[in-house]
């Protein structure tokens, strides 16, 4: 072998080299290349998820506002007997602003589950027994009624008193007791 | 061509002992510059390409990450309207079933004629259903009359009657006493 032979050997050598350089770059590019296209399909999934998500956010807000803006109305109302403690001040705070009115009994009974509700969760009930005047009876029902609007008057029961205008009335009024402090307005 | 002998060069000229390259390897040098041009110019286009894959599969990962906070914004935006909703049935509800029981109670005591007489009104919604209301009736005077009078003004109201029933001790209910029972139902506030 002489000088020729090596530096022929030499040269092809350094070709090898460098076609084998050249392939593995290529490879590092296919595979970058590949992993790009991953990246992107995943992205364009994820775009695809989170356009459907956003429109499902929007046609939810749209169907739902009205019953959302009825629940922001009613709101402050729930919140004024969000306890027991509140439900009992509110009741015997109305109940007595009709003077002449003798109360037998007033008082509140335990909590009672409401079922199959998690937020509206119990009602707290207050009892009333009293005597008076008819007239002035019936204006308290009534104020009961205007004055605490989540209340409901469970059972109401009206006999004849012993004086000429005066009835015996025996009332039961509900109040909503809700579960948790409300979520956030948005 | 022949060398000059020196004097110091002790050993004479020799013939190649290998045979000579083939005539084809003139074409190596040739070759080995094309293949240098050749493998820089695929080399740098190859690192371009691999560099702009490599940048389009960051920007594709920061997108998707932008894209995945989005989706959970929006999905614990859509789970808390999904949670004022549940509550806001609840709440709706609550207040379908505080219809006020003052109409019917002026509607029954206007109803009463004169002359006629109540014993005790009592009126009570039901348990399992609050929107429905439980009325007990008990008449002294004025029997079945008063009755009839008691559910054309309930009628009237709007209040759907069902479950009725009238107990009387007397045979001739028409003017004596008697016991109204029945459940009613607002129809023009239906839930």
């Amino acid at each position: 072998m002489n000088n020729k032979h090596l530096a022929s050997l030499l040269l092809f050598l350094v070709m090898f080299g460098l076609c084998y350089g050249v392939l593995s770059l290529n490879k590092k590019k296919q595979a970058a290349e590949e992993e790009a296209d991953a990246a992107l399909s995943k992205l364009a999934m994820t775009s695809n998820l989170r356009t459907t998500a956003q429109e499902a956010l929007a046609k939810t807000r749209e169907t739902t506002a009205p019953l959302r803006k009825y629940y922001r109305m009613w709101l402050p109302e729930f919140e004024k007997t969000d306890s027991e403690i509140k439900a009992k001040n509110n009741f015997q705070q109305t109940i007595k602003r009709i003077p002449n009115l003798v109360f037998f009994d007033q008082g509140m009974n335990p909590l009672m589950p409401n079922k199959d509700a998690v937020y509206v969760a119990h009602r707290a009930s207050g009892r009333a027994k009293f005597v008076g005047d008819y007239q002035k009876s019936l204006q308290l029902l009534s104020m009961i009624e205007r004055e605490l609007p989540t209340s409901r008057i469970a059972s109401v029961e009206i006999r004849k008193g012993d004086r000429a205008n005066d009835v015996e009335v025996n009332l039961l009024v509900e109040f909503p007791v809700i579960a948790a402090p409300p979520i956030a307005k948005k | 061509m022949k060398k000059p002998l020196i004097i110091h060069d002790l050993k004479n000229e020799r013939p190649d002992l290998t045979p000579p390259l083939p005539g084809v390897m003139t074409v190596l040098p040739f070759i080995f510059y094309v293949t240098v041009v050749g493998s820089v110019a695929l080399g740098a286009m190859s690192i371009m390409a691999t560099k702009k894959a490599t940048k389009a599969t960051e920007t594709a990962v920061a997108s998707e990450g932008s894209e995945q906070a989005q989706s959970l914004l929006i999905q614990s935006e859509l789970n808390a309207i999904n949670e004022e909703l549940s509550q806001a049935k609840e709440v709706e509800s609550w207040v379908h079933s505080t219809q006020p029981l003052m109409n019917m109670l002026t509607s029954i005591i206007n109803s009463v004629k004169t002359g006629n007489t109540l014993t005790s009104l009592q009126l009570a919604r039901t348990p399992e259903n609050p929107e429905h209301v439980e009325i007990t009736l008990l008449v002294n005077n004025g029997g079945s009359a008063q009755v009839e009078e008691t559910r054309n003004a309930l009628g009237k109201e709007g209040f759907q009657a069902f479950r009725e029933d009238t107990k009387s001790a007397d045979k001739s209910t028409r003017l004596g006493d008697m016991t109204y029972t029945a459940v009613y139902v607002n129809t023009r506030n239906p839930k």
